[in-house]
């Protein structure tokens, strides 16, 4: 999962980042924070598809329940920015934890049905709980510390955040835990023979994958200035799913790649199309049919023949 | 070699960031217009869109504003809120927008309308109804068009009593619009009887529960909110059942639009107490005439729809304020709005000075056959101010 020329890709793209903010127009700013929160998105949901080898159908669930809480925590009960984001991310895991223990308990397409049907239930809650949620009108008004309601402010913020959970995914990724997924995804039987607990490294992942997830959900909440029920739709798991697979679901970078570039194309070409959708399914289709690795593996390809 | 592919690499995201590099400023006002057109929802949005094109085509003929021509940018919501929020940042900070128009549905009109906040940028609703808009979320930079649920509750029970309804049984999909409707009913119909709610969920398709009850309830009318194709299910489920033959009915979410009509054809059932934003067979005034007239060239049929009048009045609202502020300054504009009259097609329109809301005239009437029209339509019916 995890390269050296990855860890450069990586430096690289930070660099960039820290570029935008003096290109002197404020668009791009909103891009690049639009962007961070995606590709966070996207990193969570390949700790549990690419490294474990589980996709789920209903990762937006997670996002949903980080962002609510955040928005109800910093909204409602007034608390500090720190504390609401921790709250936020506990809630989101602990979520996980509890969904987590029962899909774990499945396999393949039984594992991806499970986390939809709770990814349902979750955005049926956020439909209908509308003291806490404010129903299909969704949670409108987030209160954001007046130091970040400046968008320059936002996006370091955003960068820092989203630059610590990569640090926090890479040495994941790169731990023993991180290769003992990677086992398991490859071959579960033979991990379990190694003396794996299958089932808890699965649920683990599950978790940190929700709670990184939740992490994004309250950048998304405190960005949008709301939080709405359609962010836990299944659409918007599909969304991130496609996402990995662009991008390259068997390493690291893939998922920020896919998101990237996802997000990128679908805001330029909806400047000059209305069927953004189209588009989409074109890149579902090219990507299942000619690219099974994402751009990732087409770099990786690229670069396979010269050293031959 | 790998610094090569690193440096392609860094290439390609300033390559992406660049073609999102501001436009060129052309002398123009730019209108940003986010409506849903794509999915379930477009044909919504492009009906506003055509009130839209049709009003900025009208008043670029005569000259612009001032001798400024208006520009339309138009983005699509995706029924997202995170999605309107994203275009809507896009249009401000890189096309320099300072008026938006839409989006055309509650929960992305509020996240919309909360950025307009943050950003002071003009923001006016054309369709949206939720009363949380221009109520627990009012702002000075958000003006709201439609009548809003309780004002519909108010007019509602004029056509209860005027139906003669004793009791009353509701049904429809529970969410926002529904429930918020319902309780401005409740909360004014007075001595009209409350015979039970019958909801189910969203984009339900198999109706035979609901309908069972709403047969077997003692309610004489009942008053509902299917729409879409979900409307169309119910009717021709309920329809066997004789439903129709045994109640009055009273539909909300804008199913006198011809599009419901159209959809359902000889299938809808006769009697249904409807309403619409507007009607092409209206021939109250020249002006509705004269407008009809353009909006039937532009949509190239007779049998226009009651979207674009919400777009229409949204644009000349815009321009008239723009007029009389004397500059495109988002200030001095939304100062303009505030007690603005406009000439509508359906007569003086006025957004209020304190509560930023118009509350358009809606037409309600009984949904028949009338000789000579291609669908049902409805008949009779009155304009409700």
């Amino acid at each position: 999962m995890t390269s050296r020329p990855q860890l450069i890709f990586l430096l690289a793209v930070f660099a960039v980042l820290a570029v935008v903010p003096f290109l002197g127009a404020r668009y791009p700013v909103e891009l690049a924070t639009q962007v961070m929160i995606f590709s966070l998105f996207a990193l969570s949901l390949n700790v549990l598809a690419g490294q474990t080898g589980n996709l789920s159908f209903g990762h937006a669930a997670f996002l949903s329940i980080g962002g609510y809480a955040c928005a109800y925590f910093l909204t409602r009960l007034g608390w500090p920015l720190a504390v609401s984001m921790a709250g936020a991310v506990i809630m989101s895991a602990a979520a996980a934890l509890i969904i987590g223990a029962l899909c774990v308990r499945l396999n393949a397409i039984y594992f991806s049905m499970l986390t939809l049907a709770f990814s349902m239930l979750v955005w049926a809650v956020a439909t209908k709980w509308r003291s806490i949620t404010g129903g299909d009108d969704g949670f409108v008004g987030v209160d954001v510390p007046i130091y970040l309601t400046n968008p320059y402010s936002f996006f370091w913020f955003t960068l820092a955040v989203c630059a610590l959970s990569v640090v926090a995914l890479w040495i994941l990724s790169a731990s023993a835990m991180g290769h003992a997924l990677v086992a398991i995804r490859e071959n579960p039987t033979r991990a379990s023979f190694l003396g794996m607990n299958v089932k808890r490294m699965r649920l683990a992942a599950f978790v940190i994958a929700g709670a990184f997830a939740g992490l994004a959900g309250c950048l998304l909440a405190m960005y949008v200035r709301g939080m709405y029920p359609q962010t836990a739709f299944w659409t918007q798991s599909g969304q991130v799913i496609i996402m990995v697979l662009l991008g390259g679901i068997h390493s690291f970078i893939g998922p920020i790649i896919g998101a990237a570039v996802l997000y990128l194309l679908e805001v330029i070409t909806e400047q000059y199309t209305e069927y953004w959708s189209f588009v989409m399914g074109l890149i579902l289709l090219a990507i299942v049919m000619a690219f099974p690795e994402g751009l990732v593996g087409i770099f990786s390809k690229l670069r396979a023949p010269r050293r031959s | 070699m790998r610094a090569v592919g690193i440096a392609r690499v860094c290439a390609a995201i300033a390559g992406a960031i660049s073609l999102a590099a501001p436009a060129r400023a052309e002398d123009t006002i730019k209108i940003g217009v986010i409506l849903p057109i794509s999915g379930g929802a477009a044909y919504v949005g492009q009906g506003i869109g055509d009130g839209v094109r049709l009003a900025v085509d009208q008043i670029n003929a005569v000259g612009g504003i001032k001798g400024r021509k208006l520009e339309i940018l138009l983005r699509d919501e995706m029924l997202r809120p995170d999605a309107s929020v994203a275009a809507a940042k896009e249009l401000i900070t890189k096309d320099g927008v300072k008026f938006i128009i839409g989006p055309a549905t509650s929960a992305t009109s509020l996240a919309v309308s909360e950025l307009a906040k943050t950003e002071h940028i003009v923001n006016i609703s054309p369709s949206a109804k939720t009363e949380a808009i221009t109520g627990s979320k009012l702002h000075e930079y958000i003006f709201q068009l439609a009548p809003t649920t309780d004002v519909d509750g108010v007019r509602s029970v004029g056509v209860l009593n005027k139906i003669g309804a004793k009791s009353v049984c509701f049904t429809g999909f529970d969410y926002a619009y529904t429930q918020d409707w319902f309780k401005a009913i409740k909360a004014n119909m007075g001595a009209i009887q409350n015979a039970g709610e019958f909801l189910v969920p969203l984009n339900t398709t198999d109706y035979s529960t609901v309908i069972g009850q709403l047969i077997a309830s003692s309610c004489d009318t009942v008053v509902g909110t299917m729409y879409g194709g979900g409307f169309i299910a119910f009717v021709k489920q309920a329809a066997p059942f004789g439903l129709f033959k045994t109640k009055k009915l009273l539909w909300g979410a804008n199913t006198g639009d011809y599009a419901v009509a159209k959809a359902l054809g000889p299938d809808f059932p006769e009697g249904v107490w409807a309403a619409a934003s507007d009607i092409w067979y209206y021939e109250g005034s020249d002006a509705h005439a004269k407008y009809q007239a353009a909006l039937a060239q532009l949509q190239g049929r007779k049998e226009t729809d009651m979207w674009p009048i919400t777009g229409y009045n949204a644009v000349n609202f815009l321009a008239a304020a723009i007029e009389k502020a004397g500059s495109d300054d988002p200030k001095a504009v939304r100062d303009a709005l505030e007690g603005l009259t406009i000439d509508s097609p359906l007569g003086p329109l006025t957004v209020d000075a304190k509560t930023h809301r118009a509350n358009s005239p809606e037409f309600y009437g009984q949904v028949n056959s009338v000789a000579g029209s291609p669908v049902k339509r409805m008949s009779p019916y009155e304009l409700v101010k």
